[in-house]
């Protein structure tokens, strides 16, 4: 931790500190971890962009059936994550975050094809990538995906709109304790 | 809510009606469509005929289709879509009191990442410049805006460039030391090493196995933290007096005890050495300790008050816990329809987990879940004949009562094990062996080992319909086996040993260390035998796996370990340094045993609603070993010739000398206390409570009310808008209808019951 705190000024840490729910400890912490991913691109640049691939090696979105659409929210541009990009991902995922933010981050996680709305075809890559290679046929997987429009959809639009996701997200209550990464 | 498309039922859903579904796809077999639509007047035509729509509903080729961008158009121009009233709503919402609080605030949906930062700044300008809270609640509303870290760097750089407005000299004054106030805040909860405790191994034991087994020892931790406060104010306010008194005493000769050499044996007893020593109430003075001059500190009262500081604290703490545990996870939850897909589906995956093995095993088991649950909902569940739940209740009652006949019989033994082996040596005047001391917590923690086993066993016959029944019933029978034997202990204490042991309240100090120390050696042992001894036989034999962690059983020892401290402190003020280290040591070695030998287990554990019923549980034993403990206090006699309350007939007869002696002196204090104590004031009380109570029922049912009234008219509203814009849909490929083969427009779903010629 000591060598690492070199790398960054009191101010750049004060800045990270006020921007993001993270405490300095922590924010070195990512940074240790961010650079473990790519030692030699990262003492060259403290805020280098990784590709995505390496991004795809940090331990918990390797194993993560949802790795690419996380990697393709968090990051600024197309083809690569920056350290600022990845500290607010850590930021989003840790106990200091609000419920809201992270269902804001939840909503855009889940929403497959970026239209603003959960539609059936999201909820059935998010239902597919969950049970991974155990596979559930088309009709149990329609079920699902109806019992799930029936519990959320509130206006009968076959969509799941931000305020109707929110709002059913609010009542399940191991939401918060899944949805984080301890750094 | 509705089913009504039953037609769809069979016909697998495809991408290319979905996008039929959307208004903004239409059919098109002409490129140029859209100019076309454009230079078009949208005419109305009265006879709409529903019929003919209906017969090219599904024919669309999809790829045949094209995006309507005068369709998006209109749509981002609804002004439910309209980004200046949301990022209003949610900027009033982020200047609401609690800004940090977990109650739901609005967030700013940002739909057009291009140019949104602009108009951000400009809604957060205005509303700082009102509210002119610009110093302290800057960094919060710019933590919240959901952006990338660099677009908030500039937002709040341009907010902060804002020139200075005259602020007088003492709003500045109150707005530095809100600043100050909530950066040693913020240092205190994140920077100090204490809340940070055993962070790596916490994460080592997530990414292994996941939430579930990481909660207990979070719990643990949790209770390491509300110990070290209890243990800091008995050592501050009882054993660093009582040493200084013995040391700065006056007159030194009347040493009445003999100190006994330090055998390791001690540890096990907590006799002998121990004895005569700052651990247990009998060695404590009842005289007034005197350091320097004119500063006196009266021993007696202090040991009261410091017990009753103790008690306060656990209870704020535990019912602040229990409170808003039990408001996040059942309150907040009902008063809806049950949500039970949404949340196995959204909240299914754990973020934490980091071993390929742990995440295959997870999938597995959502994979599970999803069919259990399905298959129950496919099944049609006969009735069960009379016969059957006839047999079914009476093997439950069989069970109840076995269970309730294996609790007294417990109690019985642990009495009989106390009067025989305890008390009657120590009275026959011989010296007691450590076989003999010992044997009745060695009794205690086997029973508690074995009987558990046996109620496993016989709850296998009684066929739960779920899972957590099974789990709850099982913790609930666990829990009264405990709370009985330790309710026969307590009246062995208080009515038997009080009577018959010379020092009793050491006797009962003693006893709960004991207890202690055995609880421990125990768990160590389960950790030894059950996982570490069974992982080495796994590696032999193939047919026995490896242990899987149990988490409530852990956690229900931890409850119990936690009321032997509470019972305990007040005879034997070092109780919590003993708790401490036995919860350090028990971390460490589950810690290693669980990654060691442990395997993940494939059965889904809901935390979150298990940690309720835990703090539950750990309160309502809190309330139990207070009521003894007050009962100790209040009316049992002291002993005569040890502890601080020697001359006295009950140790709260100090208090009273004391009321009255403050009576005497103030006569308005006097008038206070007779009107709080007596009857009718608190009967007020009383009935003030129960009226609250039955105004928060009364609010609580007419809003729920609400929120059923709301539902239903999101319904109706969610439809007239489909039915408005499928309107507008269809006349404009009846437009076109001449250029294009007619496409589709509106498939079935999204028809609405009402005629349409009633709007024209």
């Amino acid at each position: 931790m000591g060598a690492s705190q070199s790398v960054f000024t009191e101010e750049e840490l004060d800045d990270y500190q006020t921007l993001t729910y993270l405490s300095k400890k922590e924010i070195l912490n990512v940074h240790k971890k961010f650079k473990a991913l790519a030692p030699e691109l990262v003492i060259a640049d403290k805020n280098a962009k990784l590709p995505l691939s390496k991004i795809k090696q940090f331990p918990e979105l390797k194993v993560n059936p949802f790795k690419d659409q996380i990697c393709k929210v968090f990051s600024s541009s197309d083809d690569g994550m920056t350290f600022e990009d990845f500290l607010d991902m850590m930021s989003v995922f840790s106990d200091g975050a609000p419920k809201n933010v992270k269902v804001e981050y939840a909503f855009r996680i889940y929403d497959f094809d970026g239209d603003d709305l959960i539609s059936d075809s999201d909820l059935k890559m998010v239902i597919e990538r969950l049970v991974g290679e155990n596979p559930l046929t088309n009709d149990e997987l329609q079920q699902l995906i109806d019992n799930i429009m029936e519990e959320a959809d509130l206006d009968d639009d076959k969509t799941l709109s931000f305020a109707e996701f929110e709002h059913v997200i609010s009542k399940a209550p191991d939401f918060v304790n899944s949805f984080r990464i301890r750094i | 809510m509705r089913r009504d498309d039953s037609q769809y039922s069979e016909q697998p859903r495809q991408r290319h009606i979905l996008r039929a579904e959307n208004p903004l796809f239409i059919g098109v077999g002409d490129t140029d469509h859209s100019k076309h639509v454009q230079a078009h007047n949208i005419e109305i035509e009265p006879d709409y005929d529903l019929e003919y729509v209906q017969e090219y509903g599904t024919s669309i080729d999809h790829q045949q289709m094209e995006y309507d961008h005068d369709m998006e158009e209109l749509l981002r121009q609804l002004p439910s879509r309209q980004l200046e009233d949301v990022a209003e709503a949610a900027s009033r919402a982020l200047w609401r009191k609690h800004l940090g609080s977990s109650t739901r605030q609005g967030t700013m949906r940002l739909y057009n990442q291009d140019d949104v930062e602009n108009h951000i700044v400009e809604t957060l300008r205005q509303d700082l410049q009102d509210t002119d809270q610009l110093y302290t609640e800057l960094d919060a509303a710019v933590r919240v805006i959901p952006t990338t870290l660099s677009k908030k760097r500039t937002i709040k750089r341009t907010l902060s460039e804002k020139p200075r407005t005259r602020i007088s000299r003492c709003k500045l004054i109150k707005y530095w030391f809100s600043l100050k106030w909530q950066k040693t805040k913020h240092k205190i909860v994140k920077e100090t090493r204490l809340f940070d405790l055993w962070r790596s191994h916490l994460k080592t034991i997530e990414g292994c196995f996941g939430t579930s087994v990481v909660s207990y020892f979070i719990f643990l931790k949790w209770m390491l933290l509300v110990n070290i406060p209890i243990f800091m104010l008995t050592f501050a306010f009882l054993v660093i007096p009582h040493i200084l008194f013995r040391y700065y005493r006056k007159d030194r000769q009347s040493v009445s005890y003999e100190r006994e050499d330090f055998t390791g044996i001690e540890i096990l007893t907590g006799t002998g050495y121990f004895e005569h020593s700052e651990m247990y109430y009998g060695f404590y003075t009842n005289e007034t300790v005197e350091v320097a001059s004119g500063y006196k500190y009266e021993m007696k009262y202090a040991y009261l008050l410091t017990s009753a500081g103790y008690y306060l604290f656990c209870l704020i703490i535990l019912g602040y816990s229990y409170l808003r545990s039990y408001r996040k996870y059942y309150i907040e939850v009902s008063g809806s329809l049950p949500q039970y897909y949404f949340s196995l589906v959204i909240c299914g995956w754990d973020y934490g987990i980091t071993s390929q093995e742990t995440a295959q095993l997870k999938q597995r088991s959502l994979f599970n879940e999803f069919k259990e649950y399905l298959a129950g909902l496919n099944t049609v569940k006969e009735k069960p004949t009379r016969r059957q739940a006839v047999q079914k209740w009476c093997i439950r009652l069989f069970v109840w009562v076995l269970v309730l006949a294996l609790i007294c019989a417990s109690g019985y033994a642990t009495y009989v094990v106390s009067t025989e082996l305890s008390i009657k040596p120590m009275l026959a005047n011989s010296t007691t062996t450590v076989v003999s001391s010992l044997t009745m917590p060695f009794v205690l923690s086997s029973i508690q080992l074995i009987v558990p086993m046996i109620f496993s066993f016989l709850e296998a016959y009684e066929q739960f319909s779920m899972p957590k029944y099974e789990l709850y019933i099982h913790m609930l029978r666990e829990q009264l086996l405990r709370a009985g034997m330790l309710a026969v202990l307590v009246y062995f204490w208080l009515k038997q040993a009080s009577s018959q042991v010379k020092c009793w309240e050491t006797f009962v100090g003693q006893e709960l260390y004991r207890l202690t120390v055995m609880d421990m050696i125990f768990a160590l042992l389960y950790s030894f035998f059950m996982e570490f001894i069974r992982r080495l036989c796994s590696l032999k034999w193939k047919s026995i796996e490896r242990a899987e962690f149990a988490i409530a059983r852990h956690t229900l020892e931890l409850i119990y370990t936690q009321s032997l401290c509470w019972l305990g402190i007040f005879y034997s003020p070092l109780l919590p340094v003993v708790v401490i280290l036995k919860l350090v040591i028990t971390f460490y070695v589950k810690r290693y045993s669980v990654t060691q030998n442990c395997r993940p287990s494939l059965k889904p554990w809901r935390a979150s609603q298990t940690h309720t019923v835990f703090v539950g549980y750990i309160f309502i034993f809190f309330i139990f070993t207070c009521i003894a403990v007050f009962f100790g206090i209040f009316e049992i006699k002291s002993s005569s010739d040890c502890g601080p309350y020697k001359s006295y007939e009950t140790s709260y007869d100090v208090m009273k000398e004391l009321i009255s002696k403050w009576k005497k002196n103030y006569v308005v204090f006097g008038d206070i206390i007779n009107i709080v104590t007596s009857s009718g004031f608190v009967a007020a009380v009383l009935v003030l409570l129960c009226m609250i109570l039955y105004y928060s029922k009364t609010i609580m049912s007419s809003r729920k009310n609400r929120v059923e009234q709301f539902k239903a008219q999101l319904i109706s509203e969610g439809k007239d808008k489909k039915f408005l814009l499928n309107l507008l849909t269809e006349v404009k490929v009846r437009g076109t209808k001449n250029y294009a083969k007619p496409g589709p427009a509106i498939p079935q779903t999204m028809q609405t019951p009402r005629e349409p010629r009633d709007f024209f």
